[in-house]
C-alpha cells in the first residue's frame, strides 16, 4: 500500500502571482548561495536576466510551466540535488507560490538582494555563551511565563503571532512526566493521589518525588548509554561476551541517580582510572571508552591489519567523545581536514594521542576460550594505561596505520582553544603510572573560560531538551557544526548552559525546571493556523504526542501487567530470543535461556545487549544502533512491530498476567476501569465501554486477556500525549 | 500452510471499523509527508533501471577462484615453491599450491569451470565473471561488514537496506528485503541491518522451516476468528484516538494503524511463498531437492529466492549452510562446498530463465574474500583479500563477459582491479540507482553505499 501521497499542489485562493509574494521566499532560501558571480553552480537568481542565463548545468526555469523547471522541482524534491540543500521540501504554500510564479513567466520588479552577512565570527557553537537574560512579554497569556524558559519561548511565539496552548489535563500531565521521568506508566495510586491533590503545587510535587525515585537514573541513564554506544559484547566475527560490562551501566544509572555534576560525570568517563582510582563507580565509568565494538580475529592476523585495528579503536574513542561531549563529527578529520568544521586532521590526531597509551582491561569471554584477562563478571571491563609517558602518536594518511605522517603531540581542538595547547589543563601528580592526558582532555571540556566548556554545557542541555520536548533545540544532537541544525532559540541554549554551570553542572535542577515549565505542560491540541505558520512546531506552540522508545514500551507492558521486576543493578540479563530471530552458530558464552520466564521481566536496560544477536524487541523498535554514538533513535513504524504486538508470546503473555491482575478489582466494570488506568493513565469513556465489553463477552474465558492484548497493540499505548 | 481467512484483505475491509481505518490509508488521508509505514512503498529509480530484483548467493569463508573459476598454469606448475612477501592471517605462509582439481572450458564463452561443478559450468553462458575483486580486511567479520554494508566497520546499512530506501518494493505484502541465513553467520544480524537508514529496511529473516519469519504465527489460544475481531476492535479504537487528534501532523498514528493491516496482510502471504509443496516434482528436482543433505538445504533456499522474486520482492540474500573457509584441508572443504552450491544455483538459473525472471533479476555470486595461492597447515588456504573472484548473472548483464584478472598465481588483482564500491555501484546501476545520489545524512554527514569511491563496471554490462 502506497502510503505516500503527494504534496497537493493547490495555488492559494485567488491572489494574484506576484513577485512580492515570491521574493522572501527566493532571498531567505535559495540568495544565500545563488547571488554574486560566485553562485553555486553558476545559477544567480538576483535578475531575471540572470536567472534564464542558468547555470553550469542548464536553464532553472522554463517561464510559464514550473513542472519542467528544475527551480521547482528542486525544490519541490521532485529531483535531486534537492534544494535548500540538507532541507526539508518547501512547505506546500512555498511550493505553490513559486509554481505561479514561474507559470506566470518569473516576473521580477527589482533586483534581489541576499541576506546581510552578519555571521563573520566564529560559528555560534564555537563561540563563548552570550549573557541572555529571559525577556519581558507585554502580554502574557494566562499561566506563562512559569519558568525563565517560558519567557524565552513565548518571545518567539510573540513575534510570530502564535498562542501557546493551554495546559493539558492532569491525567495527561502525570502520565506524560512519569513517561519522561522514570521511563514507566504512572500506578492507579498515583493517579488517583493527584486526581484528589487540591493544592497549588500538585504538579511540581509530583516532579519532585520523580526526580527521587530510585527509576529516574534507570531512565536517564539509558539516554546516556545510546550516546555511549553501549552494549555487552565485541561485535565483530567472535562477539565475545563482555561479562564486566554492566558495571559501566550501574556506574551511570548511580550517576543519574545521584545528580552527579555533569563535570564530575565527564571526569570519571574518560579518566576516573586516573582521578579517583580507589572509586569503584569511577573506574567502572571508563567503560565508556571500552564501550565499542572490538575486532577479536579468531587468526594472529596480519600485522598491517593489527595496528589498522588498533588505530579504528583508538579512533572509536575520538569520535565517540567528540560526538557525546562536543557534539562535533571529529571522526570526518581522520582521513582529511574536516570539510565544513575547522578540525584539521592534524588536531584529530593531537586529540587521539589521549588515547594511544591505553588498553583494556577486564574479561572479554569468546566462545571456546575465555579472554587472557580473566577477572570474570565482578570486574568491570574498563580503561587503563599501559604506560606513565605518552606514546608516540603519528598522524595517519587517509587514517591507514600503515601510512604515517607527521609525529604529534597530545593536543585540544584549536577551533575551541586557539593554538591547541593543552598544557593549561595538565595537571599529573608524581610517582603515577598513567599519563593524566585523559584527565587533561576531561578538565578542558569542562573549562568554560579557556577550554571547551561552554560547547560541552550547550550539547549536554540540548541533549536533557531533547529528551523531555522529544526534540532538541538543535535537531542534530550529535553534530552542533556548520553542517548541523541551528539552534530554533540561540539564547535560551545559552541561558540553558549557562544556568547549568551556574548550577555547578547538576542536572536534576535543569530538568526540574524543562518540566516544570508552562511549555512543556501544553495539550497536543493541533492548530491548522498555526501549522502554516510553523509546520515543524520548532516554536514548541503545542505539545506533540511522543510515541514510547523501545525500552519504555516493554517496561510499559511489564509495569501494566504487573510483572515487572523492579529490583536494580547487577549483571545484564540474556532474553530469551524465538529461534526464528536466530541465525548461524550461537556465540553465547554466557548462557542464553531457552524459553521467557519472570527472571528476564525486569527493566530493558538490564537486558543483555548482544552486537551480533540484537534483542528483537528492543532493535525491532528501533533501539539505539550499539556500534557508534547514537544522539537520537530513529522512530520507524513497520509491520514488523505489529506481528511482534499481535503474536509475540511474551506479548501474549503479559495480557494474560494483566487479565489475572484485573480479576481481584471486582465486576467488569470495575475491571475495565482499572484496566484503563493501568494501560492509559484514564478511565473509559462510555462508548469505549461498550465496545471494549462487548468485546470481552465475546470472547469466552479469554476474554479480558484478548482486551488486555488490545490495549498493549493501541496507538494510545504507545504514544503518550 | 494455508492462507488464514480471517486476515485477508477482504476480510479486514468488511469488518466495519477495521474498514474505516483501511479507507483513511486508502486516499483519504491529509495530504503531507511520506508516513512512515510507506518506507517501502514503491518508488521510480533514478534512470531506466535494467534489474527489478537482486539475488544475492553469499559465499561465506571466501571461496577460492583458482580451485572453481579462474585456473592458473603458472600455480600448477611452481607448485611446492615459496613465495616472498605473503602475508597470511593464520600462521606462516606455506608454499605455493596447485589446484587439486581440473578444469575445462564451457559454452560459446569457453569460460573455465572446475570438474566440482559440473551443473553449473552447463550455465557458463549466462555469466559474467569479474576476477580481480579486493578487499580491505583479512578478517571474516569485517569483510563481511565490507561486502555487505561498504563498510569494514560494523553499524552501517546494508545492501538490501539501501536498495529498499532507494527503491521500495512492490508488494507490500512481503517483507522487501529477505535473508535467508546459514550456518555460521560471522558477524550476525550486522549483515543484514538498516545501519543508521530507519529500521524499517532491515533484512527481515526467512527460514524454510518452521514458521518462516519471527511472530508470523498467531498466540496458540487465539483462533483465527478472533484474531480478526481482535484486530477490529483495535482499529475502531485507534480511529476515535485519532479523531480527537486531527491534522497532518499525527499522521505516525495513521502509518501506525497501517502497519497492523499490512502485519495481517503479512501474515496470511508468507506462509503462502515459503510452502514449496505446490512445486512440481520437475522443479523440486532441478533445485536439487531430491539429493537430501545440504544440497537440498540450498536448494530449499535458491527455490524461496525464485518464489520471493517472482512475487516482487526486492532483495533476497541466501548464505550456504557451511562455510568456504578452508584453512588444513581445501580438497575436503570444497567438496562438500560445490555439492552443496552446484545443482541448487544451476537450478536456479535455469528455472528464472524459463520463466522469464533471468531479465528483471540480478544474480550475483562471491564470498568476503577468496583464498591464498599458498598453502596453509599443509593442505588448506589462508584468506585473501587482495583478490578475488565474483560473478554475476540475469539483467543487464552481458552472458559471458569477463572483467579484470589476478596475476599469475592468483594472489592479487592485477589487472582492472575492482573494489567493493565498485561491485555495490554496479548493483546500484543496474537497478537504476546512481550510487552518488543515493544518500542519507547522518551525524553531519551525507553517508553513501559506497562512502567516497565507486565505479561502475561497465565490462560486464549487457
Amino acid at each position: 500500500m502506497v502510503l505516500i501521497a503527494a504534496a497537493t499542489l493547490c495555488v492559494a485562493g485567488d491572489s494574484a502571482p506576484t513577485f512580492t509574494a515570491v521574493r522572501p521566499l527566493l532571498e531567505e532560501h535559495c540568495l544565500r548561495c545563488h547571488a554574486g558571480d560566485k553562485a553555486k553552480g553558476g545559477l544567480d537568481l538576483t535578475t531575471r536576466e540572470r536567472l534564464l542565463a542558468g547555470g553550469t548545468s542548464g536553464a532553472a526555469v522554463v517561464p510559464g510551466d514550473a513542472g519542467a523547471s528544475r527551480l521547482w522541482r528542486q525544490t519541490a524534491h521532485r529531483e535531486e540535488p534537492y534544494m535548500p540543500p540538507r532541507q526539508k521540501a518547501l512547505p506546500p504554500a512555498a511550493q505553490a507560490l513559486i509554481t505561479a510564479w514561474i507559470d506566470a513567466g518569473v516576473p521580477y520588479d527589482r533586483r534581489l538582494v541576499p541576506p546581510p552577512v552578519t555571521d563573520n565570527g566564529p560559528h555560534w557553537a564555537f563561540r563563548p555563551l552570550s549573557a541572555s537574560t529571559p525577556p519581558k512579554s507585554a502580554k502574557p497569556p494566562a499561566e506563562w511565563p512559569r519558568s525563565p524558559i517560558d519567557a524565552f519561548l513565548l518571545a518567539a511565539l510573540d513575534e510570530a503571532k502564535l498562542a501557546p496552548t493551554p495546559a493539558a489535563g492532569r491525567e495527561r500531565l502525570l502520565r506524560r512526566v512519569t513517561v519522561t521521568l522514570i521511563g514507566l506508566p504512572p500506578t492507579p495510586e498515583e493517579l488517583a493521589a493527584v486526581r484528589a491533590d487540591r493544592a497549588e503545587d500538585w504538579y511540581e510535587r509530583v516532579v519532585d518525588r520523580l526526580l527521587a525515585s530510585p527509576h529516574f537514573g534507570e531512565r536517564w541513564a539509558r539516554h546516556w548509554l545510546d550516546v555511549a554506544r553501549y552494549a555487552e559484547s565485541d561485535g565483530y566475527e567472535s562477539d565475545g561476551d563482555r561479562p564486566g560490562a554492566w558495571h559501566y551501566r550501574d556506574a551511570v544509572i548511580r550517576a543519574f541517580a545521584e545528580d552527579l555534576p555533569f563535570d564530575h560525570f565527564v571526569r570519571r568517563q574518560l579518566a576516573g582510572d586516573e582521578l579517583e582510582p580507589d572509586q569503584r563507580d569511577a573506574i567502572a565509568s571508563t567503560g565508556f571508552l571500552t564501550s565499542g565494538p572490538l575486532v577479536t580475529t579468531s587468526g594472529d592476523g596480519t600485522p598491517r591489519e593489527n595496528a589498522q585495528n588498533r588505530a579504528n579503536e583508538i579512533d572509536d574513542m575520538v569520535s565517540t567523545t567528540a560526538a557525546a561531549f562536543l557534539g562535533l563529527t571529529v571522526g570526518c578529520a581522520r582521513c582529511h581536514d574536516h570539510k565544513f568544521d575547522p578540525i584539521p586532521t592534524r588536531d584529530y590526531y593531537r586529540l587521539s594521542a589521549a588515547f594511544t597509551t591505553t588498553m583494556r582491561v577486564g574479561a572479554s569471554w569468546r566462545q571456546g576460550k575465555e579472554g587472557s584477562n580473566d577477572e570474570g563478571p565482578r570486574t568491570p571491563l574498563r580503561i587503563a594505561d599501559r604506560q606513565a609517558t605518552p606514546a608516540p602518536t603519528w598522524v595517519l594518511a587517509r587514517g591507514e596505520a600503515a601510512h604515517r605522517q607527521d609525529e604529534v603531540a597530545f593536543g585540544v581542538l584549536g577551533a575551541l582553544t586557539p593554538g591547541g595547547d593543552a598544557s593549561a589543563w595538565m595537571s599529573r601528580p608524581t610517582a603515577v603510572k598513567t599519563t593524566f592526558q585523559r584527565s587533561a582532555l576531561a578538565a578542558w571540556l569542562c573549562d568554560s573560560d579557556r577550554g571547551a566548556g561552554a560547547l560541552t554545557a550547550r550539547v549536554l542541555v540540548n541533549r536533557l531538551w531533547q529528551h523531555c520536548f522529544g526534540q532538541g533545540l538543535v535537531r542534530t544532537p550529535n553534530d552542533f557544526g556548520t553542517q548541523g541544525d541551528r539552534p530554533s532559540h540561540p539564547a535560551l541554549l545559552d541561558w540553558l548552559a549557562g544556568e547549568l554551570r551556574r548550577g555547578g553542572w547538576r542536572m536534576k535542577p535543569l530538568i526540574r525546571l524543562l518540566v516544570t515549565s508552562a511549555a512543556f505542560r501544553q495539550d497536543v491540541t493541533w492548530d491548522a493556523g498555526k501549522q502554516r505558520v510553523d509546520p515543524d512546531e520548532r516554536l514548541l506552540w503545542r505539545r506533540r504526542p511522543q510515541r514510547l522508545d523501545a525500552e519504555s514500551l516493554r517496561d510499559a507492558i511489564l509495569a501494566t501487567s504487573g510483572a515487572l521486576r523492579r529490583e536494580q543493578f547487577g549483571p545484564a540479563i540474556k532474553p530469551w530470543i524465538p529461534v526464528e530471530a536466530r541465525s548461524g552458530r550461537d556465540k553465547d558464552v554466557l548462557p542464553r535461556p531457552k524459553e521467557d520466564s519472570p527472571g528476564q521481566w525486569r527493566r530493558s536496560i538490564y537486558l543483555f545487549t548482544k552486537r551480533s544477536l540484537l534483542t528483537p524487541a528492543i532493535d525491532g523498535f528501533d533501539g539505539a544502533n550499539p556500534n557508534a554514538s547514537c544522539g537520537r533513535r530513529q522512530v520507524s513504524t513497520v509491520s514488523t512491530q505489529a506481528l511482534y504486538l499481535m503474536n509475540d508470546p511474551f506479548v501474549r503473555r503479559q495480557a494474560g498476567l494483566f487479565a489475572a491482575r484485573l480479576a481481584a478489582a471486582g465486576d467488569d466494570d470495575a475491571r475495565l476501569r482499572l484496566a484503563y488506568t493501568l494501560a492509559l493513565a484514564r478511565l473509559p469513556t462510555t462508548t469505549e465501554s461498550a465496545a471494549a465489553l462487548r468485546f470481552v463477552r465475546a470472547g469466552g474465558e479469554a476474554g479480558w486477556t484478548d482486551l488486555c492484548h488490545v490495549l498493549f497493540t493501541l496507538n494510545e499505548f504507545a504514544y503518550v500525549d | 500452510m494455508s492462507t488464514d481467512p480471517a486476515l485477508t484483505r477482504r476480510a479486514l475491509l468488511a469488518r466495519g471499523a477495521g474498514g474505516l481505518g483501511l479507507l483513511a490509508m486508502n486516499g483519504l488521508l491529509p495530504a503531507g509527508e511520506p508516513t512512515p509505514a510507506g518506507a517501502w512503498a514503491a518508488r521510480p529509480p533514478h534512470v531506466a533501471a535494467k534489474a527489478k530484483s537482486v539475488i544475492w548467493l553469499m559465499m561465506e569463508g571466501g571461496p577460492s577462484a583458482v580451485d572453481l573459476f579462474d585456473p592458473k598454469p603458472e600455480l600448477q606448475r611452481r607448485h611446492g615453491q615459496t613465495v616472498a612477501g605473503i602475508e597470511t592471517h593464520f600462521g606462516k605462509p606455506g608454499p605455493l599450491m596447485r589446484s587439486p582439481y581440473s578444469f575445462k572450458q564451457h559454452g560459446q564463452s569457453g569460460l573455465w569451470v572446475c570438474d566440482k561443478l559440473p551443473a553449473l559450468a552447463r550455465c557458463a553462458d549466462d555469466l559474467a565473471m569479474i576476477k580481480s575483486v579486493w578487499t580491505e580486511s583479512s578478517n571474516h567479520a569485517p569483510a563481511m561488514y565490507q561486502m555487505n554494508t561498504g563498510m569494514p566497520r560494523p553499524g552501517f546499512p546494508s545492501v538490501g537496506s539501501w536498495i529498499g530506501y532507494g527503491l521500495g518494493t512492490p508488494n507490500q505484502d512481503l517483507p522487501g528485503f529477505v535473508v535467508m541465513s546459514g550456518g555460521v553467520m560471522k558477524g550476525g544480524s550486522l549483515n543484514w541491518s538498516a545501519g543508521f537508514l530507519p529500521g524499517a529496511y532491515q533484512g527481515t529473516l526467512l527460514r524454510s522451516g518452521g514458521a518462516p519469519v519471527l511472530d508470523l504465527v498467531r498466540p496458540k489460544d487465539l483462533t483465527a476468528a478472533r484474531q480478526g475481531e481482535l484486530l477490529t476492535l483495535t482499529a475502531a479504537l485507534n480511529a476515535e484516538h485519532r479523531r480527537a487528534r486531527p491534522g497532518p501532523a499525527e499522521s505516525d498514528l495513521d502509518a501506525r494503524s497501517a502497519s497492523f493491516d499490512l502485519a495481517a496482510r503479512m501474515q496470511s502471504a508468507v506462509p503462502g511463498v515459503a510452502d514449496l509443496a505446490k512445486e512440481d516434482a520437475a522443479t523440486r528436482t532441478l533445485y536439487g531437492l531430491d539429493r537430501g543433505g545440504r544440497a537440498a538445504g540450498f536448494g530449499t533456499k535458491c527455490l524461496l529466492a525464485r518464489r520471493l522474486v517472482e512475487r516482487g520482492v526486492r532483495f533476497v540474500q541466501l548464505y550456504p549452510q557451511d562455510e568456504w573457509d578452508a584453512h588444513n584441508d581445501l580438497n575436503g572443504n570444497h567438496n562438500g562446498g560445490c555439492g552443496e552450491i552446484d545443482v541448487p544455483i544451476a537450478g536456479l538459473l535455469t528455472d528464472l530463465k524459463r520463466r522469464g525472471l533471468l531479465d528483471s533479476t540480478l544474480v550475483v555470486w562471491g564470498g568476503e574474500f577468496g583464498r591464498m595461492p599458498v598453502s596453509e597447515q599443509g593442505g588448506g588456504r589462508d584468506h585473501n583479500p587482495h583478490g578475488f573472484l565474483m560473478w554475476m548473472a540475469g539483467a543487464g548483464i552481458k552472458a559471458g563477459a569477463s572483467h579484470g584478472a589476478t596475476d599469475e598465481i592468483g594472489w592479487k588483482a592485477a589487472v582492472d582491479p575492482v573494489s567493493v564500491h565498485d561491485v555495490h555501484a554496479t548493483i546500484l546501476h543496474l537497478l537504476g540507482l546512481d550510487h552518488r545520489r543515493l544518500t542519507w545524512e547522518h551525524n553531519g554527514r551525507r553517508f553513501r553505499l559506497t562512502d567516497t569511491s565507486g565505479t561502475v563496471i561497465r565490462n560486464i554490462l549487457a
